[in-house]
């Protein structure tokens, strides 16, 4: 059975996920296949439906596995489990939003949730790595598929725009992360995380060499998760992609850097952090202060939503930058959050878009004279990215600041990111009063149809109940993070 | 006469590369990159590692940069169009900061790991082996980005195609025309990128 003479214990065990997700993609090529008619297909649902089973099934399927922390494959402690989760969650949440959406798709509507279902199982290989090989290949494996999915409307010149610039750059950030790995395999020898970790606190510390090697990696993920300076792709590529892609890229992409962040921060660097607090911590406030001043002139909701997401970048940063065991549920919380707030933001804005297929923010104004539901809806979420009680996002950034504020060394970050938070809040008010106090430009009325309405009550209601009664979310977060410093 | 033989092509593929970056003509560009992989994969043949040099050679320089050249040719660039780099202060800084860090970083390499098998890389075998067993798994995820790849290709250029259609012939100025070529050129791109990835793993 086995002529290679290689152990596979636990092979299938850690990587549960990633091949249910492989073949659940084979099977969504086959279904679109046989469903479709003529090359121009009509709504994709049969193979919408069974991706979103395909889904759920796989996400339930996760409680049932025990975790695997020795296997020389990768990883399935509960950091990774709670990865694969969120991971799955927020393609679950895409392919519904991605609904409203579809009329809009010219073509490619049977292909979308396979491309989605690819993507989400680079996503989950990125939670289990445990070796640079695995690492990079699972992040091609997401931004590749990414750029494709960037492109997906290519008649709109934005969206071939987003879908290029996404593939100069994402090129860019793999050159730096394949330059950092070559380093780090040279002055190492090996590609293993633990065999890494070991050298960087090696007694006399790690050579100049290998530091240089783990910051052009950090420099790639920076790219990832658009840390200034690296950000400059962002709004353009949020403008241009498709909005379900768009809410993809901000929510799982995102995560995606973090949760590899996580690691090399938390458990390659481990105790040698330290030294790397200035790096990561002049970054975050950057990144804090870009993303918050860049916001306030856009007059575009999806430029402006990247905006935040880079501000929120600034703080997964600076809790990747304290180094304790607190900062790092706190990301994982943090992340929770943002993937309801966003979600909820980016299907209101499917929505208000239909009928011009612009994402203006005038497209917002007087939306509660509009549809009363959706305003509270896009209320709820935009107040949660601002960090106002009791929404979800307060907690997020009480955590994380919470964390910031133990380290005496960051009592500076802590102060601009008090500011950034207070600059922020201007500009989310400001389009909560488009909403409330202007005149709509078309006043015809926004309907919202059922399972858009369920989806749109979960996400509102998530960031509530996560706001008033964040205990067992934090439990969760917290057992999650301990896996990290085992 | 091997550290002659290094610099030359070490040099070679620097100044190659530089090069490519400098042309104005995206012709020369390509042909210029064509030549840095060649060199590049010099390197690899005193390095002992034959195969993969064969592969620079065959999958770079011969498929992808064919492909590229290709490209170029079909979406024929206008004059205008052909510009070449041009110099921003940032982008000096940005690129001392970048040999000043990377001079630091050879400086002290701290204790230079000896390559364990430097004899095997050179054949198929040793390479397959590792590739089927140890990194079975990043193998496997290449497949489905390759398939994925694929799949997202044929559909961006099946609706150019599409839209061709419906637009007709007769409009090759319009909106249609110029759009149809430029939406082939991401697309090409993007397999590019994907290809090259999976090389890139599998060698």
């Amino acid at each position: 059975m086995n002529p290679l003479n290689i152990d596979t214990t636990g092979l299938m065990d850690v990587f549960a996920v990633e091949v249910q997700l492989g073949l659940l993609g084979l099977v969504l090529i086959a279904v679109d296949l046989i469903t479709r008619k003529g090359r121009h297909s009509g709504p994709a649902t049969m193979v919408r439906l069974i991706c979103g089973l395909g889904l759920i099934a796989i996400l339930a399927a996760t409680w049932l596995a025990d975790p695997v922390t020795d296997s020389s494959w990768g990883t399935l402690d509960s950091f990774a489990v709670f990865f694969k989760r969120f991971f799955l969650s927020a393609s679950l949440l895409t392919l519904f939003l991605s609904g409203p959406y579809e009329d809009r798709l010219m073509a490619g509507r049977g292909e979308f949730p396979a491309l989605l279902v690819f993507t989400t199982c680079g996503m989950c290989m990125l939670a289990s790595v445990t070796d640079f090989v695995s690492l990079f290949v699972g992040l091609e494996l997401v931004t590749v598929i990414l750029f494709l999915m960037a492109a997906w409307r290519p008649r709109l010149p934005r969206s071939l725009e987003a879908g290029i610039k996404f593939v100069i750059i994402g090129a860019l950030a793999a050159t730096f992360m394949v330059y950092g790995i070559a380093f780090v395999y040279g002055t190492t020898g090996s590609f293993d995380l633990s065999a890494v970790a070991a050298a960087v606190n090696a007694p006399g510390g790690p050579s100049t060499g290998l530091k240089f090697g783990l910051l052009m990696i950090l420099v790639g993920l920076c790219f990832k998760i658009g840390a200034v300076p690296f950000h400059v792709w962002l709004p353009d590529v949020y403008q241009g992609a498709p909005t379900p892609v768009t809410a993809f890229l901000s929510v799982a992409s995102k995560s995606a850097g973090v949760v590899l962040f996580m690691r090399l921060v938390y458990t390659v660097l481990g105790p040698a952090a330290a030294d790397w607090v200035p790096v990561l911590g002049g970054l975050a406030a950057l990144t804090l202060i870009m993303g918050g001043l860049g916001a306030i002139p856009q007059t575009d909701l999806k430029r402006f939503l990247a905006y935040s997401g880079i501000a929120h970048a600034g703080f997964l940063l600076m809790a990747l930058a304290t180094h304790s065991q607190d900062s790092a549920s706190a990301i994982l919380f943090y992340t929770v959050t943002y993937l309801f707030a966003n979600i909820g933001a980016f299907l209101v804005i499917v929505i208000v878009s239909r009928t011009n297929d612009s994402s203006h923010m005038d497209r917002v104004n007087g939306l509660a004279d509009r549809s009363p539901f959706l305003a509270f809806v896009l209320t709820c979420s935009l107040l949660s990215l601002g960090g106002v009680p009791p929404f979800a996002g307060f907690f997020a950034k009480f955590m994380v600041l919470r964390a910031a504020v133990a380290d005496p060394h960051l009592i500076w970050l802590v102060a601009v990111s008090l500011v950034m938070v207070v600059t922020s809040l201007y500009y989310y008010l400001c389009v909560i009063k488009r909403i409330y106090m202007r005149n709509a430009e078309d006043t015809g009325v926004l309907e919202v149809f059922g399972g858009t309405k369920v989806l749109l009550l979960f996400c509102a209601l998530a960031v509530l109940a996560i706001g008033i009664y964040p205990g067992p979310l934090e439990t969760v977060a917290r057992n999650a993070a301990s896996s990290l410093f085992g | 006469m091997a550290e002659l033989l290094f610099w030359l092509m070490g040099g070679g593929m620097v100044f190659f590369t530089m090069l490519t970056i400098w042309s104005r003509n995206p012709v020369h560009c390509t042909v210029f990159m064509i030549l840095s992989f060649a060199a590049t994969a010099g390197l690899f043949v005193m390095l002992d590692a034959y195969l993969i040099a064969a592969m620079e050679v065959l999958v770079y320089a011969g498929a992808i940069l064919m492909l590229f050249l290709f490209v170029i040719m079909m979406i024929e660039l206008r004059d205008e169009e052909q510009e070449g780099l041009r110099l921003n202060p940032l982008m000096l800084v940005a690129a001392a900061t970048f040999l000043l860090l990377l001079g630091r970083a050879v400086g002290d390499l701290g204790p230079v790991v000896q390559s364990q098998a430097n004899e095997m890389i050179g054949s198929p075998a040793p390479l397959a082996e590792a590739l089927f067993t140890r990194f079975v798994v990043p193998f496997e995820a290449v497949s489905l980005l390759l398939l994925g790849a694929i799949l997202g290709v044929v559909v961006l250029n099946q609706r150019s195609r599409d839209e061709r259609a419906s637009i007709g012939p007769a409009t090759p100025d319009a909106g249609g025309g110029s759009a149809a070529p430029g939406s082939g050129a991401p697309s090409v791109p993007g397999a590019g990128a994907g290809a090259g990835v999976a090389d890139g793993s599998a060698s």
